[in-house]
């Protein structure tokens, strides 16, 4: 069943990019402040952790939107052939 | 009353200290819960499957082809194709195993074994293995890595391109993992929370404890019926979020 212009699917992953972001940013840091404490190097690779973390995360905002605009311009053209 | 203690006791899992020459069995709360789901599916999946003459196992093998069909039809083949078609049990299977798990939590004296991400954790990696799986099946290990590569790229952008477009294919599948344990976590410290209430008020008046029970126990009436719901919404999201991301291995562009 289409809910607007997105389908289900599209939905669905739509809702899940907030998430993506937060968690890219959330294991960037992680990840950076894992290796300060291994070469014992505080603050540097956890503010690079950070900033790899946040452009990850931008980066699948920013194709998921694209994606779902295509998708939904996709749906429009359906609906009005199918008129 | 210790709030924190109770709360953990509630959510956290409980080693039941067993051990068998000194090597101790990893025996806990979530371990038989999901032994306990794993067993209840094994034998009556295998029970359903054997079919009968009876009013029951007519309905529940009618049941199951309903199952089978919903998660081919609404989950599988919109987003796979064709060719996910062969994993359809993986699907089947993971959706059965996840809703029970989930609702063997709302059973008193069982735990939400899918509260705990190292559960979710194991899940997701096997969804990873199945995305990947699929990617390496249907393009071969070259086409497989150009799939993470977005048509129209310039040269110059793909050392950068696709370490993040793998990136975002692990992250993903931690989204997977987080989701489902985030929902069940905080339902379940929800449903805790509001029985405590009434024993934090109790603790001020005895009137008033007995006063708060009654919205409280409304509202814990409330939140068993939404956990229901999460339970089941949980299992499909998590099913079909496999699904998608599955499909969009299969059909890269």
């Amino acid at each position: 069943m289409p809910l607007g212009p997105f389908t289900k699917q599209e939905h669905l992953e739509i809702a899940t990019l907030g998430l993506q972001l937060a968690v890219s940013q959330t294991l960037g840091v992680l990840a950076g402040w894992w290796l300060d404490r291994h070469f014992n190097s505080l603050p540097w690779f956890t503010l690079l952790g950070a900033a790899a973390g946040f452009a990850a995360g931008m980066y699948m905002v920013v194709t998921g939107a694209r994606k779902a605009q295509a998708a939904a311009a996709e749906n429009l053209n359906n609906k009005k052939a199918d008129k | 009353m210790d709030v924190a203690e109770i709360l953990s006791h509630h959510i956290l899992d409980h080693h039941w200290g067993y051990s068998l020459g000194g090597v101790e069995l990893p025996i806990t709360t979530h371990t038989v819960t999901l032994l306990s789901v794993s067993v209840i599916m094994l034998i009556g999946l295998y029970w359903i499957s054997k079919g009968g003459a009876s009013t029951l196992k007519r309905l529940l093998t009618a049941g199951a082809e309903e199952y089978v069909t919903f998660i081919r039809d609404g989950m599988v083949l919109p987003n796979m194709g064709t060719e996910g078609k062969s994993f359809l049990p993986y699907f089947c299977t993971l959706f059965l195993f996840i809703l029970l798990t989930n609702l063997a939590g709302l059973i008193p004296n069982m735990k939400t074994a899918t509260s705990n991400i190292s559960v979710n954790a194991a899940l997701a990696l096997c969804s990873g293995g199945l995305i990947v799986y699929c990617g390496l099946k249907f393009h071969g290990i070259i086409g497989f890595l150009k799939g993470f590569i977005p048509s129209g790229t310039p040269g110059w952008l793909v050392p950068l391109i696709f370490p993040l477009e793998v990136i975002s294919l692990i992250i993903k599948v931690c989204v997977l993992a987080l989701r489902l344990f985030a929902n069940m976590l905080a339902g379940h410290m929800v449903l805790i929370s509001l029985l405590l209430m009434i024993f934090i008020i109790g603790q001020l008046s005895a009137v008033a404890g007995v006063g708060a029970a009654i919205p409280a126990m409304g509202l814990e009436i409330f939140m068993t019926c939404l956990e229901l719901l999460v339970a089941f919404l949980q299992a499909y999201v998590f099913t079909l979020l496999t699904a998608i991301f599955a499909g969009s291995v299969i059909h890269t562009h």
